[in-house]
């Protein structure tokens, strides 16, 4: 059913039960799983605030911090699947996650996206910038599994 | 990534920097001639 | 020569398309601000000119004092030039216009902003203009620099004085709480810090300085932002509307925008649409608060007792030099100028001069700041905000908003007034 799975994962701990999910579907279909993780450059857009002082310790701190944190996730998830799962790839990508993501999810056969999400309760669910909804509608055709914890 | 970086080199002074020279330039030309100056900016950009 | 070229950014081209539609934006708003004006003064001419005319045949008959006929007389000059201009007549009225101007105070600062953020929200911008919108913004500096005009020493010592200290107060009291209960909470030292630092002083700006020091992540800081921008864009709209609401008179309005709203931008512009006392006092307050960038970073840098992050930057004077805004040395420069009183340069209200020259120039600079401030405001920004910095900031800037009236209303006007040497 599920031989090739994307997980998207951004770190932080709203990803935990997505990254978990996966788990036990790739021991279940012996699937390969691709990590992507986006390295989300968003912040530097404000690199030139007015008065801002100190822009360019800013934008490579954002950087080292983009950097830092993807090795991390790679060490951790590549702990994680390479026991489990029959193939495991982790891709790193600069960009914004959205497009990045659909990019991935059209360069390659997969069958299912899984990501994860925060629970969305009263007035953020209209507010909130909601990603893995996103996806969902803009997936081309691939079932989208949105873990939110 | 990396060629973001060298763009934005101390760009903070440049454009304070740019600040000032925009302001200096307005001064050294309203010395010189502040009713032309004065009309370009509070009649001839207003065209209605 | 390698300064010269230091002073170009070396992918300028990118900025061109973003400025000129910045530059057009601006134009059409101004013109279409300068339109409401001409009918709005016309109306209001309109209504007068009779109550006037009857004010100088009564005066005459009694043989009033002359002096004050002719002052009757000079006003009534200016009103009928201001019908003349719409080719009007007495009686005739353009109520659309004074509803629009006044009631609605739809100035250009308004039309700008609302217009900017409807624009960038709803149509949306093509990213080719993105990056000159960014650099549009920092043309409000020039328009800063200019307004030095209106001010001599005596009201920076005054003004500024009494700024700095209610500033500095504001600024650090913020700052210490903010940090403090963050500590006490829990919170990481990296999201306190950016959040006490951009609840006290200058909002994202501050933000952007102290992040590398307190080490911040990524999704703290893309929430402490959106939690700033979403504040500040909320106070914007709701300030000037409440403070005449409360009578707040306009100096008092300067010095209370200038503690409750974060970013420059969004304060010069709330104070400008509120009239130009409130933005002479909110200028001067700025002034002085933009220059505590560097001990706000520098207090951060004690209260979390860490070492800055590069070797080269530390310490107390490489700090400051470091993170001081240059660009208001020049506004303090033209400050200087006019204390000087030399005759051949005027004042802003003496025509002919050459200060009354540059005032007619600041306005098309805020123009074109406020055109790339308004159209780089995204809704979508806003909504990455959340977490603890939204319950920080919304608490901060409430406690900000409440306090900064209160002490404006007990300092009062005087003290806070922009003299500019009269």
């Amino acid at each position: 059913m599920f031989s090739q799975i994307l997980l998207a994962s951004d770190g932080e701990p709203h990803t935990e039960k997505a990254t978990d999910v996966c788990l036990e579907l790739a021991r279940m279909f012996d699937a390969y799983v691709t990590v992507i993780h986006v390295m989300d450059p968003y912040l530097k857009q404000f690199y030139n605030e007015i008065y801002a002082q100190g822009r360019k310790e800013y934008l490579e701190h954002i950087d080292t911090c983009l950097r830092t944190d993807a090795d991390r996730l790679e060490k951790r998830l590549k702990d994680i699947f390479e026991p489990a799962a029959s193939k495991f790839l982790f891709l790193k990508s600069y960009g914004d996650p959205e497009q990045e993501i659909l990019k991935e999810l059209n360069a390659k056969p997969y069958d299912l996206l899984i990501t994860g999400g925060k629970l969305l309760t009263g007035i953020k669910k209209i507010t909130s910038w909601n990603l893995p909804s996103r996806l969902e509608m803009k997936s081309p055709g691939i079932p989208v599994l949105v873990c939110r914890a | 990534m990396e060629e973001k970086k060298s763009g934005s080199l101390s760009s903070e002074k440049r454009e304070d920097l740019w600040a000032i020279l925009l302001a200096l330039a307005v001064l050294i030309f309203s010395i010189m001639a502040p009713d032309v100056v004065h009309d370009i900016f509070k009649k001839y950009l207003f065209i209605v | 020569m390698s300064f010269f070229n230091s002073m170009i950014a070396p992918d300028w081209k990118k900025f061109i398309p973003g400025l000129l539609l910045c530059a057009v934006f601006a134009f059409v708003v101004m013109n279409i601000h300068h339109l409401l004006a001409t009918y709005h003064k016309a109306d209001a001419a309109s209504i007068k000119i009779p109550k006037i005319e009857k004010k100088i045949a009564d005066l005459k008959s009694a043989r009033g004092a002359p002096g004050e006929i002719a002052s009757l007389e000079h006003q009534l000059h200016k009103y009928q030039k201001a019908l003349k201009k719409v080719n009007g007549k007495v009686g005739q009225r353009w109520k659309w216009a004074t509803f629009l101007y006044e009631t609605c105070q739809f100035k250009y600062v308004a039309m700008l902003l609302i217009g900017g953020i409807i624009i960038r929200n709803t149509i949306g911008i093509p990213k080719v203009f993105l990056p000159g919108i960014g650099i549009a913004r920092p043309l409000i500096k020039p328009g800063i620099i200019i307004l030095g005009v209106h001010y001599v020493w005596s009201d920076v010592v005054k003004v500024g004085g009494t700024g700095l200290i209610l500033t500095a107060f504001f600024i650090f009291g913020t700052a210490l709480t903010v940090m403090y209960i963050c500590r006490k909470k829990g919170v990481s030292d990296g999201l306190g810090g950016i959040m006490g630092a951009g609840t006290g002083v200058c909002g994202v700006s501050a933000i952007i300085a102290t992040a590398p020091v307190v080490r911040a992540r990524p999704l703290e800081m893309a929430y402490a932002i959106g939690t700033i921008l979403l504040f500040g864009t909320l106070m914007l709209f709701v300030m000037p509307y409440l403070g005449q609401w409360l009578h707040v008179s306009q100096p008092q309005f300067g010095a209370w925008a200038a503690i409750a709203i974060l970013n420059t931008a969004q304060l010069i512009a709330a104070a400008e649409w509120y009239g130009d006392e409130a933005r002479n006092t909110a200028v001067l307050i700025n002034a002085a608060r933009i220059m505590l960038i560097p001990f706000i970073v520098m207090y951060t840098v004690w209260f979390y007792g860490l070492k800055d992050v590069n070797k080269e930057s530390t310490g107390v004077w490489n700090t400051i030099k470091n993170k001081f805004p240059v660009f208001i040395l020049g506004f303090f420069a033209l400050v200087l100028l006019n204390s000087l009183h030399i005759s051949a340069l005027g004042g802003p209200k003496a025509a002919g001069t050459p200060f009354w020259a540059m005032n007619a120039v600041y306005k098309w600079f805020f123009a074109l700041g406020f055109a790339g401030i308004g159209l780089s405001i995204s809704i979508d920004d806003m909504k990455k905000s959340g977490g603890l910095a939204f319950l920080i900031g919304s608490g901060a800037a409430t406690a900000k908003m409440i306090l900064g009236l209160i002490a404006v209303m007990i300092i009062g006007s005087e003290l806070l007034k922009v003299t500019g040497g009269h």
